[in-house]
């Protein structure tokens, strides 16, 4: 199967984060714990829902990524997914003065 | 401006207090996500892929230069300095805190703003023409009955589960800048044989997946029946509309399922039951809140036009595009553009709100306007201070001269923001602009709009669109989908498909195909959209599609 991490929203900033490998919540995608076998996904979501870090966020869920060997940090492969975790696309800064 | 009574600001004031124990009762884990969702969305907080977003409303899309000072405040000190003014004439706040949004109620709350019923099934923020008060063809100024509408809407405990959301819209009865046509409920102001105002009654308006336009229910409806015809379509439509499939919920399903006949016998049955009730409208407390939208003390003008004093071709063009007819003499309308180059449409930055605030004061009584195409308005300015003004507004970038030109574009937050979009819409818009930065063309090219959502949800009108841009995505792949013909105003039309997405890198290439054909074949005067009513889809298509028939 393709590789596997899980990720969420902070229940008080909304911010996305990932399940790194103590178990807890990070911002940083390249501390996530890889899953690598289907019945470990469903485990662990399960152990997330039923323990104390479950409580701190909202919308848990296992999302695909590309876990290659040539690369350090996980990639998802959805684009949407990317978006979370770089950031919009686009400045969401103002950038004034402007282009007249 | 309405002006709250005890009632209104206790309850504002009661429900940030309320949010506040809410919150405090999640953290704790008294309430778990499943209670705690339906709580925050009563209260227009949504998560959204980044950060939480609280969609703040702007009734009939009107603000105080006080008010805006607050939300700039707010987009400060809880955001990230800027607010995405949208097509529903609310705010959205893109990267807060759960924890600061009982803060930020509160606030709101000082300035007699919220953000209730701006989710949710049940009866949302009302929508009016951003021109109300000022335009020179209404009838009446449309806020007036919009504001009527909003005080028996609020709360109204019928009504708080409907089948799904619920939208009403009013014009004032001149050219339609409010999109009625696409609401579940769209009032236009009218008056009858014996110069009585009134309304007439469109139902069953609607975008999303199946796009429809409203039908005329009722030609006069007497405007001291206002509320009791509201609550009879409200009514038929809380016992009929469907709950069983949720994209079937909304009431332009239920009138294209029972006919257009079917529901105006519905409605007037009911009606005839109770519009003598205690619904119909006391002559006392329409001018009540008449009272609170009466015009500024205007001023007679008689300094020269500005065209005898500016020359500058900036200024010009300006007025050409920004600046509209008002209805006393001496006086104008200005659209101030949040379209400039670079920026995501309906974005202003805090300190653009500041400086708007203040020339809001300078200029316009202290009073702005949201449009629902995404561009702030400025309703009462002196023609002799229209300089002065537009002076002032390119030091902050606000002077773009663009309102109804093809860099004008409506777009949704797209995948940049929104949980539920298929593909980006913003880059869509930025891109388009970047390719049309030729304002003399623009201007040749003349009105021209420009939606793009993200996704079929239609946020950003792109049916209505004279063109629509629709995102869509295809085996992880972004492309998007291409109608021309749409149109929102009296002439209301759904757009059609040319046929075959594109690519998101391919869109300003279309856009420019696009142009290129309806500059060829215009006649003398004719829009871009007359173009397509004339002459179909065809010369569009045949002039996008010629070189690919591998497509
Ligand atoms: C980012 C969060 C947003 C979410 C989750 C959201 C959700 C939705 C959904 C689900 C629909 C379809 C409703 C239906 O067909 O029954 C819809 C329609 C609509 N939304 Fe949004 N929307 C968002 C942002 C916006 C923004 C930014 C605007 C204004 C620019 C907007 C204005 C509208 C409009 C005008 C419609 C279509 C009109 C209608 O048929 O009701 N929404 N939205
Ligand atoms: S149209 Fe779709 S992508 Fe755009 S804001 Fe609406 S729901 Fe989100």
């Amino acid at each position: 199967m393709t590789a596997r991490i899980i990720t969420a929203n902070r229940l008080d900033t909304g911010i996305v984060v990932y399940l790194n490998q103590l178990f807890d919540w990070s911002t940083e995608i390249s501390a996530a714990r890889v899953i690598t076998e289907d019945s470990e996904v469903e485990d662990v979501l399960k152990i997330v829902d039923r323990a104390k870090i479950g409580e701190n966020v909202v919308g848990v869920y296992a999302i695909d990524v590309d876990d290659t060997d040539e690369i350090d940090v996980p990639v998802p492969l959805r684009f949407r997914e990317r978006i979370r975790v770089n950031g919009p696309t686009v400045s969401p800064h103002h950038v004034t003065p402007h282009h007249a | 401006m309405y002006t709250y009574q005890a009632q209104d600001q206790l309850l504002v004031d009661q429900r940030a207090a309320q949010f506040q124990e809410q919150v405090e009762r999640r953290f704790e884990g008294a309430l778990n996500e499943d209670e705690f969702r339906p709580l925050r969305l009563q209260n227009g907080l949504y998560q959204e892929m980044h950060a939480y977003m609280l969609r703040i409303n702007i009734p009939y899309g009107t603000l105080s230069s006080r008010q805006l000072r607050k939300l700039a405040d707010i987009s400060r000190t809880f955001d990230k300095g800027y607010g995405h003014f949208t097509t529903r004439q609310n705010l959205q706040l893109n990267w807060l805190s759960l924890k600061d949004t009982p803060a930020i109620l509160a606030e709101l709350a000082t300035v007699e703003m919220h953000a209730i019923q701006s989710s949710g099934s049940c009866i949302r923020n009302v929508t009016a023409d951003h021109f109300a008060g000022a335009a020179a063809d209404e009838i009446d100024d449309p806020r007036i009955w919009a504001e009527i509408v909003r005080q028996w809407s609020t709360l109204h405990p019928e009504f708080a589960f409907l089948p799904r959301k619920f939208k009403i819209a009013v014009s004032g009865g001149g050219k339609d800048r409010a999109a009625t046509a696409v609401h579940d409920i769209g009032l236009k102001l009218v008056r009858n044989d014996d110069g009585q105002i009134g309304f007439e009654v469109m139902v069953g308006g609607g975008l999303g997946r199946t796009p429809m336009l409203g039908k005329v229910i009722r030609e006069f409806l007497p405007s001291d029946h206002l509320l009791s015809y509201l609550e009879a379509i409200l009514r038929v439509y809380n016992q009929l509309g469907r709950r069983d499939n949720k994209y079937k919920a909304r009431i332009k399903i239920m009138v294209h399922e029972l006919g257009a006949e079917v529901v105006r016998d519905l409605v007037e049955d009911e009606w005839l039951a109770t519009r003598d009730s205690g619904l119909k409208l006391p002559q006392s407390e329409v001018s009540r809140i008449r009272d609170n939208f009466q015009p500024p003390a205007f001023e007679v003008v008689d300094a020269p036009d500005p065209d005898h004093q500016v020359q500058e071709p900036g200024f010009i063009d300006w007025q050409r595009t920004n600046v509209h007819a008002h209805k006393q003499p001496g006086y104008n309308i200005v659209t101030v553009s949040l379209k400039a180059f670079g920026i995501a449409p309906g974005d202003a930055s805090a300190e653009q709100m500041y400086v708007l605030a203040n020339l809001a004061d300078a200029y316009s009584f202290g009073e702005i306007r949201v449009s629902h195409e995404q561009n702030l308005i400025l309703p009462h300015v002196r023609r002799d201070h229209l300089p002065a003004l537009w002076q002032s507004l390119q030091r902050v970038g606000l002077g773009t001269a663009n309102a109804g030109l093809a860099t004008d574009i409506i777009s949704c937050p797209g995948m940049d923001f929104c949980t539920l979009a298929s593909a980006r819409s913003i880059p869509v818009s930025l891109a388009i602009t970047e390719r049309l930065d030729d304002l003399k063309r623009l201007h040749d090219i003349g009105e021209l709009k420009i939606k793009i959502s993200g996704c079929v949800n239609a946020c950003a009108h792109h049916h209505v669109g004279h063109i629509g841009i629709l995102g869509l995505e295809k085996k992880g792949e972004e492309f998007y989908q291409v109608t021309v013909g749409g149109r929102a105003d009296e002439e209301a039309a759904i757009g059609q498909v040319v046929g075959p997405g594109f690519a998101g890198h391919e869109i300003p290439d279309v856009i420019e195909n696009l142009i290129a054909v309806y500059l060829d074949v215009r006649k003398n005067g004719e829009l871009f959209v007359d173009t397509v009513k004339r002459l179909g889809t065809s010369p569009f298509k045949e002039s996008l599609y010629a070189h690919s028939e591998t497509r």
